[in-house]
């Protein structure tokens, strides 16, 4: 056999071809386990695949909006460019080359079948050649990116990465097959010789490395390495359906395909007034998550396409400050659960293992503050929060239960219509004392209706903001109208899971909104303008809502608010509202107010706008004070002082009170002044 | 076995007064009746007790006719009690006594092995009704029930304290307990308000029932009281701001006079928060003085 030598003086044989091409099953003859051995790689695919189909199949009806909404665009966009991975680390990259290799690799192996049993000339000249350079160049990146993901794994110290084995073990195979792959590639290039071998980088540098081989001896090691890498890559492939690690594959782009690509409402919604008037058996009808039926098809396929990343945890408040919420253990608790009740997690209601309440604890349950952080940050679109809402309606309609201090507040709802006990009286005084005019009898424009939301019995700080909207309002000269007898949007009911107290009381506000003519609600709490834009549509209201950070910004746009500003500079770092910003996307409008004001330089923290951190309150927490060690508002304080700020701006009463008590634990507390835009705003617009 | 709970209904205290309304008070969101607290935490009692109990065990809510009692007994269905009883009189006026009495009537035709009030009533601070109807019973009365449990059968075990006082006590039934703490009554479930319809509610008129013949009433009269008074101006009016009137301090629609923080020594503040009452009417002038004054 002629015989070659390289750069470095190293021999090997040399195959002269006249056409570039290969033998596909060079030395491999017992072709038909090849092929068994890939048949059973599709059945276990395919069983995979329908088990998987089977338990999604076995949840309820999803409500058809949101199985119908085809976000394909949007899908194939953030697939092709990872862009919900983007972030501080580098887990975009390392899953782009993965996925990208893992594709393309995929392409090739189709492609070589195709060629071999169709015509050989598709694996001969060019083809032969690009073919081969895309293939190595595809394993050398589903490699690096394996290593590197392993590398990242391993030496990040941040609680958020889940060291598991099995993510261990999932790249360590992936980048096993690449290895084998590469091995079995230098392999043959090493003892047959290849004239075009600088077309396989990857492959040739691997032969340089092989020590020599006789021809016998190097033909064995070549099967052996062949056989290895046929059954580890076909025993990755039926794999897929069965690993939490990789099954998002099939399931994940379906779920973000299926995914609303507007604002979700909190939770799927239940008419209660029409449940009440069938009068059903307890157990008959489905108020939340209770048992493996309860879940829907929607949030099953979400389960599927959780790949137990952990990024949900990131900006979880509960989880950050070591509560015992793991919003990623939760789901995967879940799905255990539901394919734990077994006839494809179907279930029958009220045959239960047990309750899914049980199944999640009931601290995790009651832990999370409704943020919907953990929906903003994961990859799959999986809607966690609506399902922690939902867990806990099955709780509290269900079983009446829920922690002592969140009864409480709702017992306070029933009997005063206010979540704190507080009368009519608090909003009444204050009502009085604005000596709001009646607005002209003859106006072009229906009066706004201002919305006030729950006075709180010795709160200074929502009266003074509100006295400011108002003083804004009317040196505007914009008509409005403060109702006398509203009481609680009834947020705190739903939020924690009393869905009846919240319909009542929401279709009481609609009665007195529509009653007094208004056609559009001006709103500043965040939770108000949520449930009143969001949900009160779906109890049949028909006005309008309007947020005050909407309002202004467009007054401001059209230079109708002018002001002094701050005589001396001010240095001002905004908070975000999870209910602004997350819930709503308004987190440009706040700024753009404060920005507009002269003499005020805003700041940005870290974690901001969307990903912004939680100041602890929500999800009923406001009402419930647990003993904790640390406390979400203490940490985002501390964030919030490393900017330096005069003033720390929130847009919520809710934030405000919790960064007061943070900032009175401090043992020596800056000089920091805790103030709602809209008091800044009243300041600079004096004149 | 038969648990019964006697409960009242009391103004919500929380609900502060709205100045400058002429509204009736009860008329107001936020002043209804609520169950005394003490009697929310009785049914809790009852409740466990039930759910520990090795025999069958019926809960009774019951209250004496009086505004809000319906309401109170409506609340107490929907959180698991399986009976509401009210017992109702026309032209009825609430008095500790009576009410024992009218309970205790009723207690002989349906009478129940544990009988459950709670120690204080949150708007008067009293706690005699159990106390009393016990007495007319001739059962034995525990007061200041912090926890209660099962003792084998037939008795039951409870702690009472009272400040620095702690006792075990084990007593056979029929017995009754004056609830001061406990759990909070857990929160009405969907289907509990769906079963709490008030017409589950069972009337009794106090005249069905034989009389006490040890306690009844043999006149009743409103105390008269002086005119110009608080007391008065109270009793002919049910708003704050038609007292006012009737006193002629700040009237009604008149602008609240500025607050002012009294600072000083606390018998200086005292003397001068005296002089202010006199000065606006609020007390007889010559009816009170601080000690050491002449």
């Amino acid at each position: 056999m002629p015989i070659g030598t390289d750069s470095l003086g190293k021999v090997f044989p040399l195959k002269m071809l006249d056409t570039p091409t290969r033998e596909i099953f060079w030395q491999i003859d017992a072709q038909w386990v090849f092929y068994a051995l890939s048949f059973a790689t599709m059945v276990a695919l395919s069983f995979g695949l329908f088990k998987g189909i089977r338990f999604i199949r076995g949840g309820s009806g999803s409500s058809a909006r949101s199985m119908r909404t085809l976000g394909v665009r949007v899908t194939l966009t953030d697939i092709l460019s990872h862009r919900p991975l983007a972030g501080e680390d580098n887990s975009r990259w390392w899953h782009l080359l993965i996925f990208y290799g893992f594709v393309l690799l995929f392409f090739v192996t189709c492609y070589l079948m195709l060629a071999h049993y169709v015509h050989e000339a598709l694996f001969t000249g060019t083809p032969y050649l690009l073919v081969s350079l895309v293939a190595d160049l595809a394993g050398a990146a589903v490699l690096l990116g394996a290593l590197v993901a392993l590398f990242t794994i391993r030496r990040d110290p941040s609680p958020a990465r889940d060291r598991t084995l099995g993510k261990v073990v999932v790249l360590s195979l992936l980048g096993l097959v690449c290895v084998t792959g590469f091995l079995v590639e230098g392999l043959r290039i090493h003892v047959e010789g290849d004239s075009w071998k600088m077309w396989s980088p990857v492959g040739a540098f691997v032969s340089w490395l092989l020590p020599s081989l006789a021809e016998p001896e190097g033909h064995g090691v070549f099967k052996t390495f062949w056989w290895l890498h046929s059954i580890l890559a076909l025993g990755l492939l039926a794999w897929i359906p069965l690993s939490a690690r990789l099954r998002h594959m099939l399931f994940l782009p379906l779920h973000r395909a299926t995914t609303p690509l507007e604002p979700r409402s909190l939770s799927s919604f239940i008419d209660v007034e029409a449940i009440r008037t069938s009068n059903p058996s307890p157990g008959a009808v489905r108020l939340g998550i209770e048992t493996p039926a309860d879940t829907t098809q929607k949030q099953r396929l979400g389960l599927l396409a959780c790949m137990d990343c952990g990024r949900c945890e990131r900006l979880c408040p509960a989880f950050q400050t070591g509560q015992s919420l793991t919003p990623r253990k939760v789901l995967q608790d879940l799905r255990d659960y539901v394919v734990q009740s077994g006839e494809g997690g179907k279930g029958g209601r009220g045959q239960s293992l047990s309750p899914a309440s049980e199944a999640i604890t009931p601290s995790s349950l009651w832990a999370c503050r409704l943020c919907r952080a953990c929906e903003e940050l994961c990859p799959a679109g999986i809607g966690h929060v609506s399902q922690m809402v939902e867990m806990r309606r099955a709780e509290v309609l269900g079983h009446g239960r829920l922690p002592d201090e969140g009864a409480a507040a709702l017992r306070n709802l029933i009997r005063t219509g206010n979540p704190y006990g507080a009368g009519p009286s608090e909003r009444a005084s204050w009502t009085r004392e604005q000596r709001i005019p009646p607005p002209p009898a003859e106006i072009p424009e229906k009066p706004l209706f201002l919305w006030t939301g729950c006075f709180q019995p010795g709160d200074e700080q929502k009266p003074r903001v509100l006295s400011c909207l108002v003083g804004l309002l009317k040196d505007l000269e914009i008509p409005f109208l403060i109702p006398e007898d509203t009481s609680c949007c009834g947020d705190p009911a739903r939020i924690l899971g009393d869905e009846d107290l919240f319909q009542a009381l929401a279709r009481e506000q609609i009665e007195k909104i529509e009653a007094s003519g208004a056609e559009q609600v001006l709103v500043h709490c965040p939770h108000c303008y949520t449930v009143l834009k969001d949900v009160y549509p779906l109890l049949g209201a028909r006005f309008s809502v309007i947020h005050t950070s909407e309002l202004f910004q467009e007054l401001v746009q059209e230079k109708k608010l002018q002001g002094r500003g701050f005589p001396n500079p001010l240095s001002v770092v905004y908070h975000d509202p999870c209910f602004l910003s997350r819930y709503q996307g308004l987190a440009d409008a706040p700024r753009f107010v404060l920005e507009g004001l002269p003499g005020l330089d805003l700041r940005e923290p870290p974690r901001a706008r969307r990903e912004g951190f939680c100041c602890g309150a929500g999800g009923g927490h406001f009402f419930m004070d647990l003993d904790l060690q640390e406390r979400p508002s203490s940490q985002r304080l501390e964030e919030m002082l490393a900017q330096g700020p005069e003033v720390l701006a929130v847009s919520c009463g809710f934030c405000f009170s919790m960064f007061d008590d943070a900032l009175r634990r401090l043992p020596e507390p800056p000089a920091l002044r805790i103030a709602d835009w809209l008091e800044l705003l009243k300041e600079a617009s004096e004149k | 076995m038969r648990i019964a709970l006697f409960a009242r209904p009391v103004q919500n205290p929380a609900a502060g007064i709205e100045t400058g309304s002429t509204r009736v008070l009860e008329q107001l969101r936020g002043y209804e009746a609520i169950p005394n607290p003490m009697d929310e935490m009785g049914l809790e009692v009852a409740l466990r007790l039930r759910d520990e109990a090795s025999v069958p065990v019926t809960i009774t809510a019951c209250s004496v006719g009086m505004e809000g009692s319906r309401k109170v007994l409506t609340e107490f269905l929907s959180c698991g009690a399986d009976e509401a009883v009210c017992i109702e009189e026309a032209g009825w006026e609430p008095d500790g006594a009576v009410v024992a009495a009218r309970l205790s009537e009723y207690y002989r035709t349906e009478p129940a092995d544990l009988c459950l009030f709670g120690a204080r009533d949150l708007d008067t601070g009293a706690g005699e009704v159990g106390p009393m109807f016990a007495a007319l019973e001739g059962i034995p009365y525990i007061d200041s029930v912090v926890k209660v449990w099962w003792s084998g059968d037939g008795q039951i075990e409870v702690t009472r304290k009272q400040k620095r006082l702690r006792e075990e006590i084990r007593l056979e039934l029929p017995a009754c307990l004056g609830i001061l703490r406990g759990e909070p009554l857990r929160y009405p479930s969907f289907w509990g308000k769906l079963e709490a319809d008030p017409s589950r509610i069972r009337a009794i008129s106090a005249s069905d029932v034989p009389r006490e013949p040890r306690l009844e009433r043999k006149k009743f009269s409103r105390p008269k009281p002086k005119r110009g008074s608080v007391a008065n101006a109270y009793a002919e009016t049910r708003s704050v701001d038609q007292m006012r009137q009737a006193l002629g301090i700040a009237g009604a629609g008149a602008q609240q006079k500025e607050d002012s923080f009294l600072k000083g020594d606390p018998q200086e503040v005292a003397q001068r928060i005296l002089e202010k009452l006199k000065e606006e009417k609020v007390i007889d002038s010559d009816s009170l003085s601080l000690e050491g004054e002449g």
